[in-house]
């Protein structure tokens, strides 16, 4: 069973986003249900201006995160699968097809999290499959075949 | 021999990188390795024998760049394991 995704936090867009609304939207779920503060997505956007886009993990996937202090109040993360790519911070070079943003209330429950991360996005074809994926449920049943 | 992941946020991405070069390393039947992980902020050069880094990341850096990896992605498993390797070699470790 998937830590990170259920139906509630699984999302595609069709829009044409900037990234930071991108981020913003990934993080709408998180945001709504008190997992974190909106002091958590600015403290994501001043580290990205301070040091760039850190969270571009490759291959069009961007995990943004801060560390709990800068506003988490419980451990989650949302995905939200963009049909056009993203270019992080304006860049060319940092296209992004798939943001995954998370918040750990602490330095070790997002672990769980990074490691299904890995285990998903780092598998070319489950990474292929997300993102050719058309709706929730492809995506959903791609993270449910990883147990 | 010391490895470490290194990533510009401290919370996690470089732990993960830690965890697939053990499991690499493990792969690999490699020993004698000890892997950790850190941020850019904390390192330093005597922390370890070679640092793996994002690419981003590795441009802010002031490392001995002899020791530095650069990873394109660190998601990418395949990439990791070819650097590993090409590291294993370089020191002679397996």
């Amino acid at each position: 069973m998937s830590k990170i995704i259920n139906k509630d936090n699984v999302f595609l867009t069709d829009k044409d986003l900037t990234w930071k609304d991108a981020i913003k939207l990934c993080a709408k779920p998180l945001l709504d249900d008190g997992y974190i503060e909106d002091s958590y997505i600015e403290s994501i956007f001043t580290q990205a201006e301070k040091m760039g886009p850190y969270f571009d993990f490759g291959q069009g996937i961007a995990v943004p995160h801060s560390r709990p202090e800068d506003g988490v109040n419980k451990t989650g993360a949302a995905l939200l699968k963009v049909n056009k790519p993203v270019l992080l911070m304006d860049d060319k070079s940092h296209p992004i097809d798939v943001f995954i943003v998370f918040g750990s209330s602490d330095n070790y429950s997002h672990i769980d999290i990074l490691k299904e991360i890995s285990n998903v996005f780092g598998n070319k074809d489950k990474l292929d499959k997300i993102k050719s994926a058309n709706n929730k449920d492809e995506i959903l049943s791609i993270f449910r075949n990883e147990d | 021999m010391r490895f470490m992941a290194i990533c510009g946020s401290g919370l996690g991405s470089s732990f993960m990188v830690e965890m697939n070069i053990q499991q690499i390393l493990n792969e690999m039947e490699v020993s004698g390795v000890e892997v950790s992980h850190s941020d850019i902020s904390s390192v330093g050069d005597n922390d370890a024998n070679v640092f793996f880094l994002a690419k981003d990341v590795a441009e802010n850096v002031s490392l001995d760049k002899s020791k530095v990896v650069v990873l394109d992605s660190i998601i990418d498993k395949e990439e990791l394991r070819v650097k590993v390797e090409e590291v294993i070699k370089k020191y002679n470790l397996d």
